[in-house]
């Protein structure tokens, strides 16, 4: 049994996983193909019938699992031919997209192929919901009803995207289904994007008035935006757990630095991180497991988010860890995430440049996993586990410190 | 580019002029209307004066027979397009990429109209808006019971926040308007829009003078060549709209639709929302529905998307067994209006690759013009050609045969008592019953049929209502033990079943049971109408032994609102998903789950039984007794004829009198067989005109 410190470990390592969901029939399977840059996903008009996909990064086989919950090996163009009362899809590939998030395409939402809802696995697991809804025919109830069923904590992690907007040629009333959507949604997603994602797919990243106008180039930003914020809020919240009683002089000692005034990397703070890295470098033994629960006199002042973040995050646990549930084996399987030399290097050297300049928690946790997952693979490089180490400690020190930069997303 | 969307100036445009090649259904069923109303006329002038008022109601029956056709689809599935394209009158009424009507909108075409009026708004009464937030009895029961509370909860406070912000726009006129029209002996778009188009809330000044808030219904007649018959059409607004309100106002407007048009649109064709409808439109009017698969000018590759559809349509309709493939249409609204505005080639890229991909895999000539093949693709013109054979063969066959049917009775009894006067002036003593002795036979019949028909008729309903129970305690039991494991497996939890299955079967064995019944009742009124043909015999003699009686058309089964309304809760139930959702603790008994399914599904069991069953017996009986008093009264008014009046009159005349009265009874008596002739019943669904 893992101790929740390593729980929380665990968990800032595991990339975001982004549900794709809506309609059946809405777009999203063109969606997954802009985003991975190819048409991976067959797309039909008729209901597709496929379960869920769960799309990582890395180059292990892929399988589905059988609705006995046996494992079947599986292959990205095997798709059409995986029994429709599978449970999901898992599939590790190669791309871009893939490389700081997981995606997982969810079954459409009022299919009646689908007695229950596909879904409801699915919720448990995601961070963020890109949410399709066709623009011609754009947030309809079932839509809406789906959605406040869903908790709350999506509303802050999500986007809607209003596919097909080239389907309605008049510039006007394009503007009007965007007005309406924006006042009926604005406060139940945390971005808005109007996509021609036929167009989008045409003239793919070619950075092209096309592709500006078919609403691509928002799309990418608010996904990437969506991942970094998702990344931020989870570093806040791993900085709360990470309080060892060894470190918890110099955090206080950072905490009271910046109490005062705004956050100044270059200034005193830049030493005491620097004090911290010292401390570290005198104490082999850092990398030990006695990490205490969360210190009430630590903890920042956080606002209604992200405490819920942190029950979340626990109950993530619940579902993920503790409990036997189907998507579990599967989501440890992905905590392996495969890093190559070159990979493992720059974020090493990555790391440690973030103690000299400002960096951003969202990319502080990048390069963490990256390293972590080597030291994984290596039993304990001890190397590693002191920079895992510190670099915890950074986030702690700059999560309570910088709280303003923090809201990034 | 884009279509021109100021269609101001364009809504008295002419139509396309259509290539006619052979008669349309419609034009066919005309003729046939026509041609009875031409016989009643004929009929009206040869019966004597105890027929005349059975003749002209049949005749009114159909001269005034207008079918109604609603539209009806999910919100933005382009249903009132396809309604301006249908009456060939694009931009006639107003559409916007946002849902903006609660308004349902007539369009009575070829109707007569009172004192020039051409359009009539009317505007709600206190008590309409009541009845949207007021869902007592079973449905409220259910609603709460299913997870449908939050949805009728919203409806109240939609309906309360319209209310309260046309009244404080309207001021004192607010309670003025209530219950109001507002009638118009001429229209165009914008006095349309001013009653039944919401503006966007940003824009206070548009809504100034506005009163579609407040209106509840409009009606708006107008002339068109191009329908033969008199017909109505019905614009609704959509299903699924987060505006709940809209939604009921279409769910109350489906009751009394000949035809109903459910518009799908070709990108999501038949989703849960779709099928939940299907499901209650096709309860309330078996073969009267046709699909309009609309917007395939959305798709990328038509050619091979439609079939794709088309395959995957049939086989859901055929496994729900609701609809049929056959009144599937594929079409696009949008290219009909382009195609009657002239201006096809305005139409989006995207658009016109998928009408040439289209049109090169089509039979029609090479070398059209686009408008031309914007039309011949755009599915209206087949649209119409449905309809037109649904009207002829079906609800307006339907309605012609019950007018002939009274029309020959009618012939009949007059026919009768002209050979009654024919055999008193011949001198032959032909009352064979005396009133008394009638009224002995009526009442015999009576109890014939209340014992040996009741019983046949308790036998079947108790035959269904075991069945129904049957399948309810299955459902249950399998249910309860899926939720108890549900519940031993992973302690406390909300879990939920699906009703799917049994809400099939329930159906399929209220369908057969109402299909038996509807069997039963037409035997018993054949029964009937012998039993008073042989009265008839034995009271006039045998003059009589040609005539017939002919029976009333046994009832579609009564229209089930409860399973209609079931679904419509269900439909609620299932955006939420959360039939039968229920929180049970992990201690609980599986007896005790049992029992909470029970409630549920026994309640609806009940319901069936209660509504449908008795009810559709019931209306038997009322379609017995109704037929009965008729005849009764028919052969009592024959037995005084040829008991008292005829005879007393005869006695009076001369023998040459006699037999110049007998001359004209034969005569006329000749006429009346003629026409019994000619109003013979034409077998349903085999029109000649195929």
């Amino acid at each position: 049994m893992k101790t929740k410190a390593q729980r929380v470990s665990d968990w800032a390592d595991r990339k975001p996983i982004i549900g794709l969901m809506g309609e059946f029939s809405s777009g999203k399977s063109s969606l997954v193909n802009l985003i991975l840059g190819e048409n991976l996903i067959p797309t039909q008009t008729t209901s597709t019938s496929l379960p869920p996909i769960w799309l990582s990064y890395g180059s292990r086989p892929g399988y589905f699992v059988t609705a006995g919950g046996e494992r079947v090996t599986c292959d990205a163009d095997e798709l059409n031919q995986t029994p429709r009362d599978a449970r999901f899809v898992r599939l590790y590939l190669e791309y871009d997209a893939l490389k700081d998030k997981s995606i997982i395409d969810v079954p459409g939402i009022s299919d009646p192929s689908f007695a229950s809802n596909p879904w409801r696995g699915v919720i448990s697991l995601a961070h963020g919901i890109v949410w399709c809804t066709s623009a011609t025919q754009a947030w309809r109830q079932t839509e809406k009803a789906t959605w406040e069923s869903f908790p709350e904590r999506f509303h802050k992690t999500s986007i809607l995207v209003a596919t097909r907007m080239d389907k309605i040629p008049n510039e006007d009333d394009r503007e009007k289904v965007a007005r309406r959507l924006r006042n009926e949604t604005e406060d139940v997603f945390s971005k808005h994007v109007f996509l021609s994602t036929k167009r989008a797919i045409k003239s793919r990243k070619d950075g092209s008035a096309k592709w500006i106008e078919s609403g691509g180039e928002e799309f990418f930003d608010a996904l990437d935006s969506t991942t970094r914020s998702i990344n931020t809020a989870r570093a806040k919240v791993f900085a709360r757990f990470e309080t060892e009683d060894k470190t918890i002089r110099s955090v206080r000692r950072a905490r009271f630095i910046s109490r005062p005034r705004p956050w100044n990397i270059n200034g005193r703070t830049l030493s005491e991180i620097q004090s911290i890295r010292t401390d570290l470098e005198l104490d082999a033994d850092v990398a030990g497991d006695s990490i205490v629960r969360p210190s009430t006199d630590l903890k920042p002042q956080e606002d209604a988010t992200s405490s819920s973040e942190i029950e979340n995050s626990e109950q993530f646990y619940q579902s993920t860890s503790d409990q036997n549930t189907e998507y579990s084996d599967d989501l440890i399987a992905d905590d392996a995430a495969e890093a190559d030399a070159s990979e493992l290097d720059a974020a090493k050297s990555n790391l440690f440049q973030t103690l000299e300049n400002e960096t951003a928690p969202h990319d502080v946790l990048v390069w963490r996993r990256v390293v972590k997952s080597a030291t994984a693979d290596e039993e304990l490089n001890p190397e590693l586990a002191k920079i895992i180490s510190l670099v915890d400690q950074y986030l702690v020190a700059i999560s309570n410190n910088k709280k303003h930069t923090l809201d990034e997303g | 580019m884009k279509v021109v969307r100021d269609l101001n100036s364009h809504i008295e445009a002419e139509p396309v002029v259509e290539q006619q090649t052979s008669e349309s259904a419609m034009e066919y069923f005309q003729r046939e209307m026509n041609r009875f109303v031409d016989l009643t006329a004929k009929v009206e002038a040869i019966v004597d004066d105890d027929a005349k008022s059975e003749v002209l109601k049949a005749r009114e029956s159909i001269s005034e027979y207008r079918p109604v056709i609603t539209i009806l689809g999910q919100v933005k599935a382009g249903k009132t397009t396809l309604l301006n394209a249908l009456i060939q009158r694009p931009g006639l009424l107003p559409s916007d990429v946002n849902p903006w009507t609660s308004v349902v909108t007539s369009l009575h075409i070829n109707h007569q109209r009172e004192q020039n009026v051409r359009a009539e708004f009317t505007f709600f009464e206190r008590d309409d808006w009541d009845d949207f937030v007021k869902v007592g009895g079973r449905l409220g029961q259910m609603a709460e019971r299913m997870g449908a509370e939050n949805e009728l909860a919203e409806i109240r406070e939609q309906v309360a926040e319209v209310q309260r912000k046309s009244h404080e726009r309207l001021g004192k006129n607010y309670n003025l308007l209530m219950g109001k029209k507002h009638r118009f002996d001429r229209f165009d778009r914008a006095l349309i829009e001013k009653y039944v188009c919401l503006g966007e809330d940003e824009s206070p000044a548009a809504n100034q003078g506005r009163f579609a808030d407040v209106t509840r219904s409009a009606d708006l007649f107008l002339e068109n060549p191009s329908f033969p018959i008199g017909i109505t059409f019905r614009d609704t607004p959509g299903v699924n709209d987060p505006f709940l309100m809209r939604e009921q106002v279409t769910l109350r407007s489906i009751g009394d639709a000949s035809i109903s048009i459910m518009v799908l649109s070709a990108n999501q064709a038949l989703n849960s929302v779709d099928l939940a409808l299907v499901q209650l439109l096709s309860a309330s009017s078996k073969d009267r529905l046709i699909i309009f698969v609309n917007r395939i000018d959305d798709l990328d590759d038509p050619v091979n998307e439609i079939k794709e559809i088309r395959a995957s349509l049939g086989a859901r309709l055929k496994a729900e067994g609701v609809g049929s493939e056959d009144s599937v249409v594929f079409g696009s609204a949008i290219w009909a209006e382009a195609a009657l505005l002239h201006s096809a080639s305005d139409l989006p890229e995207e658009s016109l690759d998928a009408m040439e991909a289209l049109y090169a895999h089509s039979k029609l000539p090479p070398g059209l013009s686009v408008d031309d093949i914007a039309w011949n693709l755009s599915g209206v013109r087949e649209l119409r050609e449905t309809i037109g054979h649904l009207v002829a063969d079906g609800c307006g066959r339907r309605q012609l045969n019950v007018a002939k049917r009274d029309l020959h009775n009618a012939i009949s009894h007059s026919l009768l008592r002209v050979q009654g006067i024919r055999s008193l002036a011949n001198g032959s003593h032909s009352v064979l019953l005396s009133k008394t002795d009638v009224h002995d036979r009526v009442t015999k019949i009576c109890q014939w049929i209340a014992s040996d028909f009741g019983e046949q008729m308790r036998r079947l309903g108790d035959q269904t209502a075991k069945k129904l129970r049957q399948s309810a305690e299955e459902f249950t039991s399998q249910a309860a033990a899926a939720i108890a494991q549900e519940v031993a497996e992973n302690g406390s939890k909300e879990v939920e079943c699906d009703p799917n299955e049994f809400r099939r079967t329930v159906r399929k064995t209220y369908m057969a049971f109402a299909d038996q019944n509807q069997e039963l009742i037409a035997e018993v009124l054949e029964d009937i109408a012998e039993a008073f043909s042989s009265l008839i015999e034995d009271i006039v003699g045998p003059v009589a032994k040609d005539i017939r009686i002919t029976p009333p058309a046994a009832p579609a089964p009564n229209a089930p609102t409860t399973l209609g309304r079931t679904i419509v809760v269900d439909l609620h139930a299932q955006r939420g998903a959360r039939f039968m959702r229920k929180l049970f603790g992990s201690q609980t008994e599986e007896e005790h789950i049992r029992e909470c399914v029970a409630a549920e599904v026994d309640g609806f069991v009940n319901d069936i039984i209660d509504t449908h069953v008795i009810g559709d017996f019931k209306s038997g009986q009322e379609l017995f007794r109704e037929f009965i008093d008729q005849q009764t009264k028919a052969v009592l008014a024959l037995c005084n004829h040829s008991l008292s009046q005829d005879k007393e009159m005869m006695s009076k005349l001369g023998l040459e009198e006699r037999l110049e009265q007998s001359k004209r009874a034969q005569a006329i008596a000749a006429q009346l067989e003629s026409a019994l002739q000619a109003s013979q019943l034409e077998p349903e669904n085999t029109a000649s005109h195929h």
